[in-house]
């Protein structure tokens, strides 16, 4: 495991690495206990606290029924980071999947895959993920798969174009003179050398992937009320905006902060694992 | 006599205004507090249907209220006021009417209106056909027939005292008798019709722009030169615009932005208590709610007082399970139903729940106090055992798979003229919209014989009894009645609310001397 240690150590060096790293560890720990570390019932009521200003009460205020939001805020952590999280990973695995197979098939294969996968590039995600719901209706998971699906064509196309190089390499060659069978070559010699990229972006996609999830909760089409998920707490706030800014500010904050801890990780992964960056 | 006086003054102010308008002065000082002015009007649903007999809702009831006229008109009070009609009479028993309809009236495209388009209205609106909406909402109308040019008769199968209140529906307009004949579809573009206003463009989801009808029939009015009827995208961005002042009336205004709108300079918030509520639909003929005591439990496991406050932000009353409230003619009052989750508990463990009971509540997101209303309740009937979970859903997939066919979701309901055709639209057997299928013969009973009994008096016992029934028996929630919000600019006048929610008379009203002039 050197190999790890040394990424580890190479991500910890550059300053965006370093705060990246924490930050997300943070947000793992929250999306692992959140709930727990919650003080109160995120879904209680409190008559008498109506639109409370932060206090020792109700450190982050509360919401228009008098919800506490930091509980709420921290409830919601683990549906939104999860949730986030899981539509990456399908997108990544399938979209991974497709690309490699698409690359190192080569020939006619490739350019058919790779067509069909330029036409579903070419419909905007959301837009692409507001389809796919509108099929299969709305609710949590079928958003998460909505957004995995959406985020597929990207990914292929990235891990396509890494397996092209990779493809080329004498090792390859070497791997199809023994006689190895296409399952071997592809998990064996091209996967290992492929997977850096694609968990950079990977890495990047998840800040996308809050923020998408965030937007379809915030157009309905996600988690339901009275869910703590951060995008239907901003959607459900927007009305009572004039009366008290901490129900949007509280859950667009932790977006916020969410996406940009994934955007730290991702850069300063990029620079930990390019063999040209840390010798 | 009073009231002839001041219509012939109105004519002449009428006439005076004219003159001065053809002579070109345009700096005269305004003559009372009538002449001119475009009033700009904001919606944020916008009118898609033209024909006033397939019209559905409140944006169209404005455009065609605008561009034609009724039989009766409703009155605030919720009585029938004249329109076409300047008297009605009946028989005894309530079965044959005579209406006598004005002389002066002309169409907008110069052809005088006589009782055979009104004959021709009213069986067109009937035919099954047609499918106008509320054609149940007008009485048990057997025939309409002409009796000279000015009379017309109708008679209803069986005695119905509110007939000239039903004839208020606002689909019940009086169009061309020709017109209807040939070419009915052109109704969608061209509208042909008696009203105040007369249709100058209209652009969907954009403007409709109105002017004034010289040959209305009430000499004087409409006292505006014009309307421009504008449609937002949302009720937000509406009030925006009502406070940049780029409106001058706003008739829906989302409870959570009124307090800020009301409170801005130059503009008076509009707020009327009126009927409109939202319910919980259950449907009464399938398990758990076949059983009374899971219908009590609910009903006792909701603070209404709080409700109120939370979902209509205190513009509103606590309702007692029966969608008849003082803004009604015949209402019952009754101690408000408490707030008992020890009871409700008992109720469902009586009623074979005691681990408690789990539902799916269904919510359309627009208006967008509904979902508000089903988050409100799973929290508060937690404390009784019920396991609520909520699922919000666009509106047209709501109407279309939902609204009269789910087992437990929110509805939302307009006010109506009376407890007839509240009731008759929602509750009894027959109900055009019998969601809940209470289906329950004695309140049947009881509001069939209302429809038929002429004395108030009784009317009054058979309507308190009905009420009465629905809050013991509790067919569907309904835990709050919602005031009508708007807002208007300080120098419009004559406007008032009509707490039924879907008459406008903007023929009555008018600019002051200090609007902005605009081109």
């Amino acid at each position: 495991m050197s190999g790890f240690n040394r990424t580890l150590y190479a991500l910890v060096r550059t300053p965006q690495g370093a705060i990246g790293l924490l930050l997300c560890s943070v947000l793992l720990l929250l999306t692992l206990f959140g709930p727990e570390l919650a003080p109160r019932d995120p879904e209680q009521f409190h008559f008498t606290a109506r639109f409370a200003s932060p206090s020792v009460e109700f450190p982050l205020g509360t919401d228009w029924y008098g919800r506490d939001l930091l509980s709420r805020v921290l409830a919601g952590s683990r549906s939104t980071i999860l949730l986030a999280l899981l539509a990456t990973l399908i997108g990544t695995v399938a979209g991974a999947a497709i690309g490699i197979v698409s690359g190192f098939l080569g020939g006619r294969a490739d350019e058919f895959i790779m067509r069909l996968n330029d036409a579903l590039m070419a419909i905007p995600s959301l837009l692409f993920a507001l389809l796919i719901l509108s099929v299969l209706g709305s609710s949590s998971f079928n958003a998460v798969v909505a957004i995995g699906i959406a985020f597929t064509p990207g990914m292929a196309r990235i891990a396509r174009s890494v397996t092209l190089q990779a493809r080329a390499f004498d090792y390859v060659a070497a791997a199809k003179a023994r006689g190895e069978g296409t399952a071997w070559i592809i998990l064996a010699e091209l996967l290992p050398n492929v997977i850096s990229p694609v968990i950079v972006e990977a890495t990047i996609r998840v800040a996308f992937a809050v923020m998408t999830l965030a937007t379809l909760s915030f157009l309905g089409l996600g988690a339901q009320p009275p869910s703590p998920e951060w995008g239907l707490m901003i959607a459900e706030g927007r009305d009572h905006m004039f009366r008290s800014p901490w129900p949007i500010l509280v859950p667009g904050v932790a977006i916020a902060l969410v996406a940009i801890s994934f955007n730290l990780l991702g850069d300063g992964l990029r620079d930990a694992l390019n063999p040209q960056a840390s010798s | 006599m009073n009231s002839a006086n001041f219509s012939r003054r109105q004519f002449l102010l009428g006439s005076a205004a004219l003159g001065a308008a053809s002579f070109g002065l345009s700096s005269l000082p305004a003559l009372g507090a009538s002449a001119g002015g475009v009033l700009r009007i904001g919606l944020n649903i916008t009118p898609n249907k033209l024909n006033p007999m397939l019209t559905r809702l409140n944006s169209e009831y404005m455009i065609a209220e605008m561009l034609y006229s009724g039989l009766t008109t409703l009155g605030h009070d919720m009585t029938a006021q004249p329109d076409l009609a300047t008297e009605w009479t009946s028989n005894d028993d309530a079965t044959e009417w005579r209406f006598t309809l004005r002389e002066n009236v002309v169409f907008s495209n110069g052809e005088k209106l006589t009782s055979a388009d009104v004959v021709a209205s009213f069986n067109k609106l009937l035919d099954p056909e047609t499918s106008a909406p509320g054609r149940r909402n007008l009485g048990p109308i057997s025939s309409v027939t002409a009796e000279g040019d000015h009379t017309v008769i109708i008679t209803t199968e069986t005695p119905f005292g509110d007939l000239p209140v039903g004839l208020t529906y606002p689909t019940a307009k009086v169009l061309p008798a020709a017109l209807i004949e040939s070419d009915f579809s052109g109704f969608d573009q061209r509208p042909v019709g008696s009203g105040p206003f007369r249709l100058a463009s209209f652009k969907p989801d954009q403007v409709a722009v109105l002017e004034k009808n010289p040959d209305y029939f009430i000499a004087g009015e409409p006292y505006l030169d014009g309307v421009e009827v504008r449609t937002f995208p949302d009720a937000s961005s509406a009030a925006a615009a009502m406070l940049a002042g780029e409106i001058d009336l706003l008739n829906e205004i989302q409870p959570t932005d009124y307090q800020r709108v009301a409170d801005a300079p130059g503009i008076d918030g509009l707020l009327t208590p009126s009927g409109r509520f939202l319910d919980i639909v259950m449907d009464n003929s399938k398990p758990p709610f076949n059983d009374r005591r899971v219908r009590e439990a609910l009903s006792l496991s909701l603070d209404r007082e709080a409700i109120v406050e939370l979902v209509a932000e205190g513009f509103g009353k606590p309702g007692n399970d029966s969608p008849v409230n003082s803004a009604y003619r015949y209402y019952d009052d009754a101690p408000l139903k408490s707030f008992d989750p020890d009871r409700a508990r008992a109720l469902l463990a009586e009623a074979g729940y005691p681990d408690g009971l789990q539902l799916e509540l269904v919510a359309s997101v627009k208006p967008g106090y509904r979902s508000s209303l089903a988050v409100v309740v799973r929290e508060m009937a937690r404390a009784s055992g019920f396991d609520i979970s909520v699922k919000t859903m666009d509106h047209p997939t709501y109407l279309d798979q939902v609204w009269k066919k789910g087992q437990f979701y929110v509805g939302f309901y307009n006010m109506q003229p009376t407890e007839g055709t509240i009731f008759n639209l929602l509750f009894t057997s027959g109900a055009s919209w019998n969601e809940t299928k209470w289906n329950n013969e004695e309140f049947d009973a009881l509001i069939s014989e209302a429809d038929r009994t002429t004395d108030p008096v009784r009317r009054g016992e058979l309507y308190a009894e009905a009420q009465r029934l629905m809050r013991e028996d509790v067919p569907a929630i309904v835990p709050c009645f919602f005031d009508l919000l708007g807002a208007k600019a300080e120098y419009v006048e004559g406007y008032e609310q009509h707490p039924r929610g879907a008459n406008y008379a903007l023929h009555k009203v008018s600019l002051s001397d200090n609007a902005p002039t605009r081109q």
